[in-house]
C-alpha cells in the first residue's frame, strides 16, 4: 500500500532548490522550497508524494541523483503508515 | 496512526546507538516529549522501563512503557504497558564509512477511545509527524557535535603528547 511520503532536500542555493522543485512537480510531486529549517543552511525542498514499500529505494535514487546533481543532497524522509 | 522518519547520521553505529539508548539524553532531543523518566531497576536494555510524557497540541499524553527488543547497535523497540497505546522503534544501519541510517518508527492510538480516539489521533498526525523530523535532525546535530568534539580533543591529546620532551 502506498504511504504519503515527504522526503526532504537541500540544496546550496535558492535558485537549485527551486530549480529541483520544478522538476519535481513536472514528475506528480507536491514540492515546497524555503530556507533550510531549524537554523540550518542553504534551502530545501520537501517533495511529497504516495509511495508503496517495494518503490521507495527507487524514489530515494532519483531524488539523491536530483539534489546531488545540483550540489545538493536527499536528507531523509519521514512517512504516514497506515 | 503509524509514523516513520529516516535520516543519514555522519557517525557510526555505536555511537548513534550511545545515544538513543540513553534514557539521560532523551529529552536533549527527543521534539514533544517532555518526561523520560527511569522506573526500572536497570536504566537501559530489555525490560526496562520508562515513565512517558508527550506534548500533543496543548494536551500531554502518556504511560509506561518497556523496551521489548534490545539489539545492539542496531535495533531497539518499546511498548505500552500502561496510559496511551503506543509502540516504538529505533532502527540504526550502516551506510556508509563511519555512516549511519537512522530510522525511528512510531504507532500510537488510544485503544478502545472510538471515534474520538479516531478524531484525536487524527488532527495530531501532522505534529507527530514534524516532531519525528525535528528529533531525527536535533539527534544528528548533537551526536556529530559530540564526535567533532572528541575527535578534537584525541588531537590535542596527540599534539600535547609530541611537543613533550623525551
Amino acid at each position: 500500500m502506498a504511504s504519503e511520503t515527504q522526503f526532504y532536500l537541500q540544496f546550496p542555493a535558492e535558485a537549485a532548490a527551486h530549480s529541483a522543485g520544478e522538476q519535481l512537480r513536472g514528475e506528480g510531486f507536491d514540492v515546497q522550497v524555503g530556507p533550510s529549517p531549524y537554523g540550518g543552511d542553504g534551502w530545501n525542498a520537501v517533495a511529497r508524494i504516495a509511495v508503496a514499500d517495494a518503490d521507495l529505494a527507487g524514489v530515494q535514487a532519483r531524488l539523491t541523483e536530483l539534489a546531488e546533481s545540483a550540489g545538493g543532497g536527499l536528507d531523509g524522509y519521514d512517512k504516514l503508515l497506515r | 496512526m503509524r509514523v516513520g522518519a529516516q535520516i543519514d547520521v555522519a557517525a557510526p553505529p555505536e555511537l548513534v546507538w550511545g545515544w538513543v539508548t540513553d534514557p539521560a539524553r532523551t529529552l536533549h532531543f527527543m521534539a514533544g516529549v517532555t518526561r523520560w523518566e527511569v522506573v526500572s531497576e536497570h536504566d537501559r536494555g530489555l525490560g526496562a522501563r520508562y515513565r512517558t510524557l508527550m506534548r500533543v497540541g496543548s494536551a500531554e499524553v502518556g504511560g509506561l512503557v518497556e523496551t521489548v527488543e534490545y539489539d545492539e547497535p542496531f535495533d531497539i523497540a518499546w511498548t505500552s504497558v500502561t496510559g496511551l497505546d503506543q509502540r516504538g522503534r529505533w532502527r540504526l544501519r550502516p551506510s556508509g564509512p563511519n555512516r549511519t541510517r537512522v530510522e525511528l518508527r512510531i504507532c500510537y492510538g488510544v485503544a478502545g477511545a472510538g471515534i474520538t480516539g479516531w478524531l484525536a489521533e487524527h488532527v495530531a498526525a501532522p505534529t507527530v509527524r514534524e516532531n519525528l523530523r525535528r528529533s531525527l535532525m536535533e539527534l544528528r546535530r548533537q551526536v556529530e557535535h559530540e564526535q567533532a568534539r572528541a575527535r578534537a580533543a584525541a588531537r590535542r591529546a596527540a599534539a600535547g603528547r609530541a611537543a613533550v620532551p623525551h
